[in-house]
């Protein structure tokens, strides 16, 4: 694309060992001036690594980095930022209560920064950035007033203020809706026709083929694919990741997980009982109903007059762009959240109010959408997570005492059946990877014999093996009875998996539609807001 | 490969295990390595005041572990400051930055006072000793409830709220012992003393160790056994660790809270009714030389362990019981002492510090 045939980062040999693992194994990479180029692999392919030895958070092992053809060694964040390498990185790094221009105040390079930070000079320097790009950011709003996708323009800003000019973006899609990775595709490509170097991380083949001019796939921390996109389809690019892994196809006839599990007396996997009590009932009596369900007050936006009912063995799920009520709707049917107006049923029982501490009782269970944050104690033990709600039964006490050995034994079962991979269940949740935590939290959730399950974003940033085997879950427990609500962004998701989708356009239901429907039409429902603000 | 998986995994647990045995010879490496750097940095500061570090170092050493006496007194500082640690250990556990150490203790210390001699006479000794104990425990909890209730409910900071029950509590005593609670002849400001028919039973005659050890001892290892076993120690573990998901999950954050809260007064509120009734029999103006705030550091120092808190207030009442014999053989200021342990302090803060860092850069 330019003239400029020099590589802008060269990485030759690279080699990160954690304890025995190695992470990165002798990685060599090569990328031109302005080349966009996809880092591809699943969870745990040393994607992340790469990124944060390039950016001076990690050093190497072994191996060299050569930035614009001179060997440098990155051992820090600053110096990352001094040879022009930034990292946009998937959660902002903003500071949600300044305004845009405060938040670029901070950003502004080491030698423009002294004592005193200047406004005039963030001011100068971001009209100058956002001219160039052709965007329009409101300087003096609060940046947690913004769209999310207006706030990864202002990561991108900081970047680009500080003068960078080799750009990491960690999975900067995942948070955004369709529209919004449109423009971000046609910023990222208006960077690379300035010149800059582009290392675009992702586990998304789409993205690949329809951003990147070439693509390098990692696999267990090993490069095994280097090509120009020309030269690729999803379906080598996809063959390349997971090649040899081991990790399931998404194929839901391999495998009954739900049905193997047995009971705690009988910790046998063959046992032919099953866990599921929520049986298909022939009555028409919904799971869940809604009948024009508002909240008032509270943070985020206000659900408005919802009405809506899932039935056994149905999946509704709600699509729509991030921040239109999803969490809140999640948060009303799963007690951290009060309604003010409307009627809640479960099993046909109107409910005056829902609390956590009744879920169990009500048979409902909840899959968060933040599962380090909201799902699980990271520092704890895999074996504490998975004990997390099991200790409330009656037969895991015994007088005062937590039954120990059955905790532990049914959490061995739960790790079993979930195929949750740990060297031991002693070891802190935080060492897993984003995909066995987020089966601990399923295990946990399913393990309540659920008639209602409530999930949300539940395969957000898992690689294919670990989004099948979350798809294939849901699927096991709605075939068992269980009313399912899905509130997911990832549109495919809701369409493979519901049996109605529902569109949530600011706190209210834009309208019902088949999941066979046509994802114009869907898209249209969704973006019926966005019209409405601009 | 089936089998490679395996032993890699068996592999991996050996090593995690060893990596654990190593982390805990690490801590205490860092400990111990802060105690060496934090008492060379007193020879400095001793040489500074004009005064033999030789001599300073022999009289704490005589006074505290130099005896059998000594050590007695040791363990008798000890007595208090372990169960402060705990009652502290409990509420930091659950995240709930109780400061108020000092004001619990006060209370409990005045409480057991007027407990006891409101009694004495009409009771025998054998039921008196619990009540009084018990009044003082309780008063604690209720103290420290004052500021936990206002968190639940209101989201008032509970770090300055216990402090500034500390000071209401200070000047509680001090109006007290000048008024309603001062002793008959009203000669100077303290509480009538206790009988020693109300005391606990002396465990020597040659220093002050007393029965409140065995009550200690046996809270030490209750409290160890309750945190690992029970099902609110369970539920106490995961609101330290994450309280959106413990309330996501429908455990009772905020009365988790309130108990950690009341718990750590009540064995703050005891603590001074041990020390009243084992040690000094009356309260003062100046009743606790600062157990309440000693106490943080030796929780601190233990880390919220109820075995670790054991072994670090025998280490703080250490250096209290050599203090005075410090002053007295090798002429400084008992503050001296102060200055060691906030060194101390310091030092095993920042090897704990390095010591993490250097665990999270590897993981």
């Amino acid at each position: 694309m330019t003239p400029d045939r020099k590589f802008s980062v060269e990485i030759a040999g690279l080699t990160k060992t954690f304890k025995s693992l190695n992470a990165l194994d002798n990685v060599n990479l090569s990328v031109k001036r302005g080349e966009i180029r996809a880092v591809l692999g699943e969870n745990g392919a040393g994607k992340s690594t790469l990124l944060k030895i390039l950016s001076g958070v990690q050093r190497p092992s072994s191996g060299t980095i050569s930035i614009h053809g001179v060997a440098r060694v990155i051992g820090s964040p600053l110096q990352a930022e001094k040879l022009g390498i930034a990292a946009v990185h998937q959660h902002f790094v903003l500071v949600p209560n300044f305004t845009v221009i405060q938040n670029l105040q901070l950003a502004l390079p080491a030698n423009l920064r002294s004592f005193w930070i200047s406004r005039s000079r963030a001011v100068a320097r971001a009209t100058e950035a956002v001219k160039s790009l052709g965007w329009d950011i409101p300087f003096e709003s609060l940046v947690h007033d913004l769209p999310v996708g207006t706030q990864q323009r202002i990561e991108i800003l900081k970047t680009i203020m500080r003068g960078a000019d080799i750009f990491l973006f960690d999975e900067p899609t995942a948070v955004l809706a369709p529209d919004e990775i449109t423009d971000l595709f046609q910023v990222i490509r208006r960077l690379a026709v300035m010149g800059k170097t582009i290392l675009f991380v992702t586990h998304k083949l789409d993205e690949v083929m329809e951003l990147c001019d070439s693509v390098t796939v990692l696999r267990r921390g090993e490069r095994v694919f280097d090509a120009p996109i020309a030269q690729c389809s999803k379906s080598i690019l996809a063959s390349k990741m997971i090649e040899g892994t081991g990790v399931p196809r998404p194929d839901i006839s391999v495998r009954s997980f739900v049905f193997q599990q047995s009971t705690s007396r009988e910790p046998h996997e063959d046992a032919d009982s099953t866990r599921i009590h929520a049986t298909i009932k022939s009555s028409n009596i919904p799971r869940l109903e809604f009948l024009s369900v508002s909240t008032s007050g509270g943070t985020g936006v206000n659900l408005n007059g919802i009405s809506f009912s899932v039935g056994a063995g149905e999946i509704i799920g709600f699509a729509g762009v991030d921040g239109n009520g999803q969490s809140e709707l999640a948060e009303v049917i799963t007690g951290t959240r009060t309604w003010s107006n409307g009627s809640i049923a479960m099993d046909g029982n109107v409910q005056t109010e829902i609390r956590p501490s009744q879920l169990t009782e009500l048979g409902i269970a909840y899959v968060p959408p933040d599962r380090q944050n909201q799902g699980l104690a990271l520092s704890l033990s895999i074996r504490d997570n998975l004990s997390l709600l099991r200790i409330n039964s009656a037969d895991s006490l015994s007088g005062p005492f937590l039954k120990r050995s059955n905790l532990n034994r049914h959490a061995e079962l739960l790790a079993r059946q979930f195929d949750i991979r740990a060297a031991s269940l002693s070891l802190p949740v935080s060492s897993l990877s984003g995909g066995n935590q987020q089966k601990i939290v399923l295990a946990r959730a399913i393990d309540q014999n659920p008639r209602l399950l409530v999930v949300v974003s539940p395969t957000r940033g898992l690689d294919i093996g670990a989004t099948s085997f979350v798809h294939q879950c849901l699927l096991e427990l709605k075939n068992a009875g269980a009313g399912i609500v899905l509130i997911s962004t990832e549109l495919d998701e809701i369409i493979a998996l519901s049996d109605r989708v529902a569109v949530l356009v600011n706190g209210s239901i834009a309208g019902f539609i088949a999941p066979d429907a046509s994802r114009s039409e869907i898209g249209l429902l969704m973006g019926s807001r966005v019209v409405r603000n601009e | 490969m089936q089998a490679d998986r395996k032993s890699g995994c068996s592999w991996e647990v050996a090593w995690f295990a060893m990596n654990r045995f190593r982390s805990s010879i690490v801590a205490l490496v860092v400990s111990c390595a802060s105690v060496v750097f934090s008492l060379s940095l007193s020879f400095v500061v001793v040489l500074a005041n004009h005064a033999s570090p030789k001599l300073v170092f022999a009289a704490l050493y005589s006074g505290s572990l130099g005896s059998w006496d000594n050590f007695g007194e040791t363990l008798t500082k000890a007595i208090p400051l372990c169960l402060v640690g705990i009652g502290i250990s409990l509420a930091f556990r659950a995240r709930m930055w109780n400061i108020g150490g000092e004001g619990q203790l006060l209370l409990g210390a005045i409480t057991c006072a007027a407990v006891g001699n409101l009694l004495k006479g009409h009771l025998p000794a054998s039921a008196v000793i619990p009540i009084e104990l018990v009044a003082g425990a309780l008063s604690g909890s209720l103290w420290a409830g004052i500021a936990g209730v206002l968190k639940i409910r209101r989201g008032v900071p509970e770090v300055i709220t216990t402090i500034m029950l500390n000071f209401i509590a200070a000047e509680l005593i001090s109006y007290l012992v000048h008024g309603p609670l001062q002793e008959h002849t009203h000669a100077q400001p303290a509480t009538e003393p206790l009988p020693n028919t109300l005391m606990l039973p002396q465990l020597s005659n040659t220093s002050s160790l007393h029965g409140g050890i065995f009550i200690v001892i046996v809270l030490v290892v209750l409290t160890s056994v309750w945190l690992a076993t029970t099902r609110n120690g369970f539920k106490l573990k995961v609101v330290g660790a994450n309280d959106v998901a413990a309330h996501i999950y429908g455990y009772n954050v905020g009365s988790l809270r309130l108990g950690a809260m009341l718990f750590s007064g009540m064995f703050c509120g005891l603590a001074g009714a041990i020390e009243l009734s084992g040690v000094l029999g009356q309260v003062y103006e100046s009743y606790s030389p600062g157990y309440g705030f000693t106490g943080i550091a030796t929780a601190l120092i233990g880390r919220l362990n109820p075995f670790g808190i054991l072994a670090s207030s025998v280490f703080m009442g250490a250096l209290y019981s050599g203090s005075g014999n410090m002053e007295r053989d090798a002429h400084v200021s008992a503050g001296l002492v102060n200055v060691i342990q906030g060194l101390i302090l310091l030092s095993l803060l920042v090897g704990q510090f390095i010591q993490f860092r250097n665990y999270s850069n590897r993981t």
